[in-house]
């Protein structure tokens, strides 16, 4: 609500011209009874032809400025609900681009993304409807007692009572099914869901022959579904004949009144039947709304989703006065860790404790390990993706927490674990939206990661269409494009997060000799679980459960540590234990 | 979707499946038009009564002047029309009341029987229809079409029929008062009809506009969220940032469009309605003056013109929605009618003591007809050997598994199990004999004790405990917050890939199977770990013929047999010390 709140303040003109020429609108509409009422009693009560065509002439007249009025409402209503849209949408991406990757993964990318999608359609939705559909009765209610008011007080209570009636009718139908209609989204995800899981896991439950089992699991998120939306029908079955059973006795209610007050002279004929025709045209309108209020409930509950990461604030800011201006980068240790730890919030256990080590410029440090050993978050604590609890990361001898983001991330180049490129052209990629890079330096790079030579070979070349999650390349390729794009980049450090997985041993080791040539005056952080991948590092640190237990070059560590020797004999290195 | 391009025949299939699809709800349905019939009669007579009020009230009037009229006089009058309105207002409400109820219920209960039958069509359609169908298809075809369906029931089945009826006795009336008068009416109506029609056509293109407009927006949104890690590696948040504003510019303008389209319809619609409103106001007005009709004849006239004209705008909706719906209940048939399985032979061949022997007899197999992947495979794996299928990624090793398992049915040979051909048996039984445990880890949202328990549902949290800690997971599902009770799914990633994986294979060995098939089971578990399970992979293999798919080869030296495939055939076969004794293209991987 807040969001809402804060959007209409920002375009109170908009709104507030926007219910204007509604109330505009209103008036047209009942101004044609009125007229008529007119024509009844001042025209045939006058026998004169001329007044009756006057009055027409009037008549059209309103019912044409009425459609002018109603086609800028609804132009105005559009523009409103589209404005929000578009206003909570880049809102909400800017504030989620700030969240840390942690802080994206509880919800996920689908999720985030339907927050930006589908929820606010829901609310653009119900906007619209508020103002076309629902508004539209109240107001049209309030003009129409008050133009009752005008022939007479009596059948003006009457009016007022019978549209106060029918209001606590749906005030009271909507209230009792509220629980219902908060459900719907709940049991269309359910259902959404199970059809997913049963679709995604076929050979499985075949091969395990639970197709009825899981049909009928399937079946009973089906039904779920179906006895809420029947609770909901059956409560709203009542609206409509509700609206016309009122309408049938405020009828007989206003003629009986209405012929007394005629007979007594003190109102005119043409005063009842105007006044049964704007209580009709009030019911019709309330009838209409009360129909789509069932849309209500869901459009709150995605208001109050989009409400809530909006509320979310991420944990990792930059200081205020960032040292980025102290960076030097001729330090010798170019990269320091001093004892890290690093513990996700609300974990049991470290990820990683008391690491030191350090990487000099043309040095390659490489990190081993087994799953969940840690090492990745390594390379994620370096580039700031998270922030440590203990210890200290320097880069060019400042604390990584001193600087900007963006000024750390610029003096890094990274490859992560998988090989993500984005839909666009392979230069797109490559060049990873920067202007710096000129096409020598990104075909040099693709060159070094073998990559050079299945681009060219394509029809477009570097032009050539990455298309959404990469799937027109295969997984080496795709591995040495994000390896290009890594290198690509000017950087005084290069981490490779498992970044040779998907090479086959040749490739491998001709990145990795084509790399040496060229990066020999960066520091480069090697992590992987391929030994072949890093027997050759200047320094190998071994993780095991979060720990350092070793730490030297291939020889050193062979010799000496266990760990690392189970890791050589399971890949067929060296047998001798 | 080419809706428009449709010929007349497959709107008139549409329309035999939709009536098709109602027909078990047929009393039901002749029930509530029943209600709507009187309920639309007693709808059009209560201005007739109101009429007659007014002229007897005027007839009071004129015959003498305000202070003689009785009250008595009065109610003669209008007691009578009074006491009419009411009741047809009472009896109307309990029609309209009966209509709406039942199909509260119908639309619903429809709607239901299409999802139920298509989750049975998915048990029975072969793997074919998954691998070339998109989830997300079927998932909008089961949530977002089908509603288009039960709505077209619960909203337009009564409006239309209200709508047919009003119209018809509305016309009727009219056309006893003025024909003359009816026929300009008609005129006006049909032009209001017309335009309703060509507007909501429009609307209906620029509403498309709107949803892929969305769907692109999101599509970029969700990509931009899954390459965070990389936007906040390479700072590329400003370009990235000026992609959203495009599409969201896109999406802002072809919502706009959409929404005023919408809405349009109504003020249009409006000004035409009111137009015949007017005119026969006048018309009506000057025949009262020229004594050729009473006033309140007029009224009810003028109640009339109102009646007819609001059911033609709902005739355009329901046209509109039907269309819609007969679109998503054609996509709903696609897949209804889509070709099944084979059928299970009649009398299934059934083994009684499997002894696991498992032959290969020329077969040959494509994924796409007429495109042969495995031209002639022939191999005998004997009871409780291990054989290795190795071979580089697309080779066919899975695809072979996939003919085990009859998930295809091959083209040309047979496959025998124990010297029976596997054709002859049912899937049922054929696929008891087998267990699997593939790289894909599939765990369906349940409990942990339940996902292990899936191939043997009766199985005693002990069996669970046994088969857990012989897949080496004992340990770390204790650590669980609620160890074996804790809810998990692949969806949500509460365990890791490999923790998954050591779960898929518990599950596999409690179900005990006859046929072990491993596809790529520990690829994604790394050499450390792997090693620490090949325990229980050889526990898992003891007293079992076991087909091992590797692209790790360090794992498979042991096996009885290794066949090397390529381009869907096996080219070479042996033992890891016969394959390496020779130029091999086993060789040429193991040394690369």
């Amino acid at each position: 609500m807040k969001i809402l709140c804060m959007f209409l303040k920002k375009n109170i003109g908009l709104f507030f011209f926007t219910l204007f020429f509604l109330l505009l609108q209103t008036i047209c509409i009942l101004l044609i009874p009125f007229f008529t009422k007119e024509i009844v009693d001042k025209g045939i009560a006058s026998n004169q032809i001329e007044v009756v065509l006057w009055i027409a002439l009037k008549m059209m007249l309103s019912s044409a400025i009425g459609a002018v009025v109603s086609i800028i409402c609804t132009y105005l209503t559009a523009k409103l609900s589209s404005l929000f849209g578009a206003d909570i949408r880049e809102k909400l991406y800017l504030h989620i681009q700030n969240f840390t990757l942690e802080e994206q993964k509880q919800y996920g990318p689908a999720t985030l993304a339907a927050r930006g999608s589908g929820d606010v359609a829901n609310v653009q939705q119900v906007m619209v409807m508020l103002i076309q559909m629902i508004l539209p009765g109240p107001f049209i209610g309030v003009v129409a007692v008050i133009m009752t008011w005008n022939v007479s007080r009596e059948l003006a209570f009457i009016v007022a009572l019978v549209i106060f009636l029918f209001f606590c009718t749906v005030a009271f139908v909507f209230y009792k099914s509220i629980h219902n209609m908060k459900a719907i989204q709940d049991r269309i995800d359910r259902m959404v869901t199970k059809l997913r899981e049963v679709f995604r896991g076929v050979k499985i439950i075949r091969a395990f022959d639970n197709s009825s089992y899981e049909e009928g699991r399937t079946n009973d998120t089906f039904a779920a579904y179906a006895d809420n939306m029947i609770a909901i029908n059956r409560r709203f079955a009542f609206v409509s004949p509700t609206a016309f059973l009122i309408l049938g006795l405020v009828m007989a209610a206003i003629l009986w009144f209405g012929s007394f007050k005629v007979t007594s002279g003190t109102i005119k004929i043409g005063a009842v039947t105007a006044v049964i025709e704007y209580v009709t045209l009030s019911l019709l309108q309330l009838l209409s709304g009360a129909l789509v209020t069932v849309k209500i409930p869901r459009a709150v509950a995605s208001l109050t989703r989009i409400q809530k990461v909006l509320e979310q604030q991420t944990c990792l800011v930059d200081v205020d006065n960032v040292k980025d201006g102290e960076y030097d980068k001729t330090v010798e240790e170019l990269v320091q860790f001093e004892n890290v730890t690093f513990q996700y919030p609300g974990a049991e256990k470290a990820v990683l404790e008391g690491i030191s080590f350090s990487c000099k410029r043309g040095q390659t440090v490489a990190v081993i390990g087994a799953t969940a050993s840690g090492k990745s978050t390594v390379a994620k604590i370096l580039l700031r993706f998270e922030d440590i609890q203990g210890g200290a990361i320097r880069l060019g001898g400042i604390n990584i927490k001193e600087m900007s983001q963006q000024f750390l991330r610029d003096h890094i180049s990274y490859v992560s674990q998988t090989a993500f490129l984005f839909s666009g052209t392979v230069r797109d990629n490559l060049k990873c939206g920067s202007e710096d890079i000129s096409d020598q330096q990104m075909q040099k790079a693709a060159v070094i990661a073998q990559a050079d030579g299945f681009v060219s070979a394509l029809k477009d070349g570097y032009d050539s269409r990455v298309a959404r999650g990469g799937t027109n390349f295969s997984g080496g390729q795709k591995q040495r494009l994000c390896i290009a794009r890594a290198l690509a980049k000017t950087a005084d450090v290069y981490v490779f997060d498992d970044s040779f997985s998907a090479l086959d041993n040749r490739t491998d080791a001709m990145v990795r000799k084509a790399m040496k040539e060229n990066l020999h005056d960066a520091a480069v952080l090697i992590i992987a679980q391929k030994l072949s991948s890093i027997m050759e590092a200047d320094e190998i640190i071994v993780l095991d459960q979060g720990k350092m237990v070793g730490k030297g070059t291939h020889q050193e560590l062979m010799e000496g540590n266990a760990v690392y020797r189970e890791f050589a004999r399971s890949q067929q290195y060296g047998g001798r234990s | 979707m080419s809706d428009k391009r449709k010929s007349a025949c497959q709107y008139a299939h549409s329309i035999y499946l939709f009536i098709h699809l109602l027909k078990d709800q047929k009393w039901k349905l002749i029930l509530v038009m029943f209600a709507c019939i009187v309920g639309s009669f007693l709808y059009t007579a209560m201005p007739w009564f109101m009429g007659n009020a007014i002229d007897n009230i005027v007839a009071l009037i004129s015959t003498g002047s305000h202070l003689e009229i009785t009250f008595k006089e009065i109610i003669e009058a209008i007691g009578q029309p009074i006491i009419l309105i009411v009741i047809a207002a009472i009896l109307s409400y309990f029609f309209s009341y009966m209509a709406e109820r039942i199909m509260a219920d119908v639309s619903e209960k429809t709607s239901l029987y299409l999802r139920e039958q298509l989750s049975h069509k998915l048990t029975k359609l072969p793997l074919q229809f998954y691998d070339k169908t998109k989830v997300g298809t079927v998932l909008s075809i089961t949530s977002t079409d089908i509603d288009k369906i039960s709505e077209i029931l619960l909203i337009g089945f009564n409006q239309f029929m209200l709508a047919f009826f009003d119209l018809i006795f509305g016309i009727s009336i009219m056309l006893v008062i003025s024909p003359k008068l009816t026929g300009i009416v008609l005129v006006v109506l049909a032009i209001s009809m017309a335009s309703t029609y060509f507007i909501s056509q429009k609307s209906q293109k620029a509403f498309s506009q709107n949803l892929s407009t969305l769907a692109d927006y999101n599509a970029v949104t969700e990509e931009l969220y899954s390459g965070a890690m990389l936007i906040k590696a390479f700072n590329t948040q400003a370009v990235c940032t000026e992609r959203i504003r495009e599409v969201n510019q896109k999406q802002y303008k072809a919502h706009l469009k959409a929404q005023f389209m919408n809405y349009v319809i109504y003020p249009v619609i409006r000004i035409i309605s009111q137009f015949a409103f007017i005119l026969s106001a006048v018309l009506g007005a000057v025949m009262v003056i020229r004594g050729n009709i009473t006033l309140g004849v007029v009224q009810a006239y003028l109640q009339y013109v109102s009646q007819v004209s609001e059911p033609v705008t709902q005739f355009s909706f329901v046209l509109n929605s039907l269309q819609a719906a007969l679109a998503s209940l054609d996509r709903v048939y696609e897949i209804m009618e889509a070709q099944e399985e084979l059928e299970d032979p009649a009398e299934p061949v059934v083994i009684e003591n499997p002894k696991g022997e498992i032959e290969f007899h020329h077969v040959s197999f494509g994924y796409v007809p007429g495109k042969t992947l495995m031209k002639d495979v022939n191999f005998v794996a004997k009871t409780n050997q291990t054989i290795a299928v190795v071979g580089s990624t697309g080779a066919g090793k899975t695809t072979l598994v996939n003919l085990l398992m009859r998930f295809y049915e091959v083209n040309g040979g047979m496959i025998l199990f124990d010297g029976k051909s596997t054709a002859q048996m049912t899937r049922q039984h054929l696929r008891s004999l087998f267990g699997m445990v593939l790289q894909d880890t599939w765990l369906f949202c349940g409990t942990v004790a339940e996902n292990i328990a899936y191939g043997k549902k009766d199985a005693s949290r002990e069996e669970i405990v046994a088969a857990a800690k012989l897949a080496q997971c004992d340990s770390f599902i204790r650590t669980l917050p609620e160890g074996y009770d804790t809810v998990i799914s692949s969806e949500q990633s509460v365990l890791s890939q490999g923790q998954q994986q050591l779960l898929t294979i518990a599950r596999a060995a409690l179900a005990n199977p006859n046929v072990m098939i491993l596809d790529e089971a520990t690829s994604s578990i790394d050499t450390i770990t792997e090693q620490r399970i090949q325990k229980a992979l050889a526990e898992l293999m003891k007293n079992r013929t076991s087909f091992i798919i590797a692209h790790r080869l360090s794992t498979i030296q042991n096996a009885d047999l290794i066949l090397v495939m390529k381009d869907g055939d096996i080219i070479e076969m042996g033992t890891h010390q016969e394959l390496l004794s020779w130029d091999s293209f086993y060789s040429k991987l193991y040394y690369s």
